[in-house]
């Protein structure tokens, strides 16, 4: 019985996952799902084909349209807040969302978009879609996203988180909905066979809740990173530098390697506000420095490679205090 | 004169560390008292696996919250052998490179640049600025530190170092995915199914490639304490031979300390000292972390940061078990019922006992001790799971925000009053 049940699930294709506990359970009655509150109380009929864990309030949910999925979302209120029209919808933070409309491919990887195009919907005033004019985009934070504004080659993937019974066997899946706090960018694209994930090249653009570009649409750049404190690594002609949420290139886009880029290797030193070192540069020379929010040097270029060893005298410079 | 100074100062104490009633009606008031101070860092073996993946999730993990963070700039250190007792090299780390020095340098935001030092985050961390003391002879100065009723003497020495030496457990090795140990509730599959007992689990992350490693991932902790030794002798010394106000930023000031050769001589001695700043040896904890709870994660780098700040917040609490100095005191912030902020990252039990204290300053130490009020213990049920990511977890306790305790012995407590446990 159980595993029927389990079976059932799996071809359901089952539903979301979010960030946090929600009084909006999704429940299933035969085929279809909906959502009960927190006491059992129904609080949007089961219609659906699927229907995620709620986040924040919401709920993601599909109508089956020939042998596709179309995709909205619903309020804990019951109301239909976006009607069930997209391909896909995804990234859920601070309010917004994105929406698809495109082909939805399948392969050994999993279901991944491309060839479509993307843009966001604000939750509060859903009435309001942004055009769809983007060809991948990333989640909101601190009020800002980054958005691709050519055309790839990306394979832009369904977020999922396999179910496997205790023996490890798939047995359904649950498309993550929401935008955990340690999203990376590279948790956009579907992973190749061998679990690599490739990042295409692209032309990303900083973009305000308003669809306001805050970075030059003229040198785009050619691969982001998500922020952190402010900050998120960017590329372009092959060289990272840092810009921070105003769009401004705080630490110029001039150097070799630099902190949380792909390939960059964790170090020894976490340097603190209090000494207003706030991220790592490599230069041509394999040299290292560290600078402040304004891209200014608080510790020189130095062959230190960022790694310390219980054996070391730390260079004087290397301490905060 | 100098009793009513010392009343004075009793009641500034108990008027810092016990609250009013006033506190009650604004919890975060209530949260402001002394914590101890901690700097974390880690061991790291490059050689072994997924050395990269812990030092970037150790690197991301905050100070736990019962302690003021007081990380200095390294946080990771590597040593090429494993298995080995460190405290050796850990010691010799310390030495070399004037660790304990530094921890008080930091204490008093000392300027590299000038030497001098600046008191405002013992008076922040005293919430002496707060108190019913005159606020302006706690005014930054040297001055300020002289008002204070114990110079600060109880906070810094309760200043502590821990090491971890965090290393990947080949779990390989070990029964995992294939042998179904996975302690994993996918959500919906048991919102769907009604499955309580974890007859299906979800596993969490991105694809095929899911793998047993990410799913498997333990670690093995060993947890070195160490405390700072701030005793009668090194507090003189600091405070005779070496404490000097930070010179202005204005040129005028910096001229005049320029031209001050007393002032030159003391950094030059503060530097030069290698001996009278030292860190001891406090104990040690081992422990291998438990199977991950996958639900509520979504990356492989949610696994690595939650098992490596779980095992941590483990190790700090058996060593606060172990060791009476470690404990931290929490503020009870409600009465009615009695309600602190700790829960299960501290190690409460339904087993658990705590001491209700008021502090109590000593005239003939000049120190701060603290007097026993009563005993409570935790309600059965309405234990808090503050454990990292209990609330993704959907852990039962994690949508509570405070422990509800009861009255074992003892009366009349107020919010504001610290607990602490007892064995």
């Amino acid at each position: 019985m159980k595993r029927t049940v389990i079976t059932l699930i799996a071809s359901a294709m089952l539903p979301a996952l979010c960030a946090t506990a929600q009084n909006m359970t999704p429940f299933q009655s035969g085929k279809a799902w909906g959502y009960k509150d927190a006491g059992g109380n129904i609080i949007v009929e089961a219609a659906y084909a699927a229907a995620s864990l709620a986040a924040d309030g919401y709920g993601l949910v599909a109508v089956q349209e020939g042998n596709a999925l179309k995709w909205g979302v619903v309020g804990q209120d019951g109301r239909t807040v976006i009607e069930p029209v997209y391909d896909y919808i995804d990234l859920y933070s601070e309010g917004m969302v994105a929406v698809y409309r495109g082909p939805v491919y399948s392969s050994d990887e999993g279901l991944y978009m491309s060839g479509g195009q993307w843009g966001y919907i604000d939750l509060a005033s859903p009435a309001e879609e942004f055009k769809v004019i983007f060809d991948i985009v990333g989640p909101f934070t601190d009020s800002v996203a980054w958005v691709n504004c050519v055309r790839t080659e990306s394979r832009r993937q369904r977020r999922t988180m396999p179910i496997v019974d205790k023996k490890g066997k798939p047995v359904g899946e649950e498309i993550i909905f929401g935008v955990s706090a340690s999203f990376t960018m590279n948790d956009l694209y579907l992973p190749g066979s061998d679990g690599s994930v490739t990042v295409p090249d692209g032309a990303w653009v900083l973009m305000n809740r308003k669809g306001n570009a805050l970075t030059s649409t003229d040198s785009p750049y050619q691969a982001v990173g998500e922020f952190k404190d402010g900050l998120a690594w960017v590329k372009r002609n092959g060289r990272f530098g840092f810009v921070n949420i105003h769009g401004e290139e705080v630490i110029p886009v001039i150097y070799s390697m630099v902190q949380d880029a792909p390939g960059s290797r964790p170090g020894s030193l976490l340097l603190h506000p209090e000494s207003g070192a706030v991220r790592w540069v490599v230069n041509d020379s394999g040299q290292r420095a560290w600078l402040n929010e304004k891209g200014e040097t608080v510790i020189g270029f130095t062959d230190f490679e960022g790694k310390v060893s219980v054996f070391d005298t730390v260079d004087e410079n290397m301490w905060d205090y | 004169m100098r009793k009513i100074l010392t009343l004075t100062l009793i009641s500034a104490l108990v008027f810092l560390s016990c609250g009013t009633a006033a506190q009650a009606q604004n919890p975060d008031s209530a949260m402001q008292y002394r914590r101890s101070s901690l700097y974390s860092f880690m061991i790291s073996h490059p050689d072994l696996k997924m050395d990269d993946e812990i030092v970037g999730a150790f690197m991301a993990i905050e100070t736990p919250d019962k302690y003021n963070n007081h990380d200095l700039s390294v946080k990771c250190v590597t040593a090429a052998s494993k298995g080995d007792d460190l405290t050796r090299q850990i010691e010799n780390w310390f030495e070399r490179n004037d660790v304990a020095k530094r921890l008080v340098s930091k204490w008093f935001l000392r300027s590299k640049e000038t030497g001098g030092f600046d008191p405002s985050l013992v008076m922040e961390r005293g919430l002496y600025g707060a108190s019913a003391m005159d606020v302006e002879t706690a005014a930054q100065s040297k001055r300020g530190i002289d008002a204070l009723a114990d110079k600060g003497y109880e906070m810094i020495s309760n200043t502590f170092v821990i090491v971890n030496d965090i290393t990947y457990v080949d779990h390989e090795k070990n029964a995992d995915v294939a042998t179904g140990i996975l302690s994993i509730i996918g959500g919906i599959a048991a919102a769907a199914t009604g499955d309580e007992n974890n007859l299906v689990t979800g596993l969490s992350t991105l694809g095929a490639m899911v793998s047993s490693m990410i799913a498997g991932f333990t670690v093995k902790t060993t947890s070195y304490l160490y405390q700072l030794d701030w005793n009668d002798d090194v507090a003189n010394t600091f405070y005779d031979l070496y404490y000097y106000d930070k010179p202005g930023t204005d040129s005028l000031s910096m001229a005049l300390f320029a031209a001050d050769t007393a002032l030159a001589a003391r950094k030059a001695a503060y530097e030069a000292d290698k001996s009278t700043f030292r860190l001891k040896y406090v104990g040690k904890y081992v422990a291998r972390s438990a199977k991950p709870v996958l639900r509520g994660l979504y990356n492989p780098e949610d696994v690595f940061r939650k098992v490596c700040a779980r095992a941590i917040d483990n190790n700090v609490m058996e060593l606060q078990k172990e060791f009476d100095q470690f404990k931290v005191k929490v503020p009870l912030f409600s009465t009615e019922p009695l309600m602190a902020r700790i829960g299960m990252k501290e190690g409460i039990t339904a087993k658990s006992k705590f001491e209700v204290l008021v502090p109590v300053y000593d005239d003939a130490t000049g120190k701060v001790r603290y007097n026993r009020r009563g005993v409570i213990r935790p309600v059965a049920g309405k234990i808090w799971d503050n454990r990292y990511m209990a609330s993704e977890e959907q852990a039962v306790g994690s949508e509570l925000t405070a422990t509800t305790f009861e009255v074992v012995s003892g009366m009349n407590f107020t919010p504001g009053m610290l607990i602490r446990e007892i064995k």
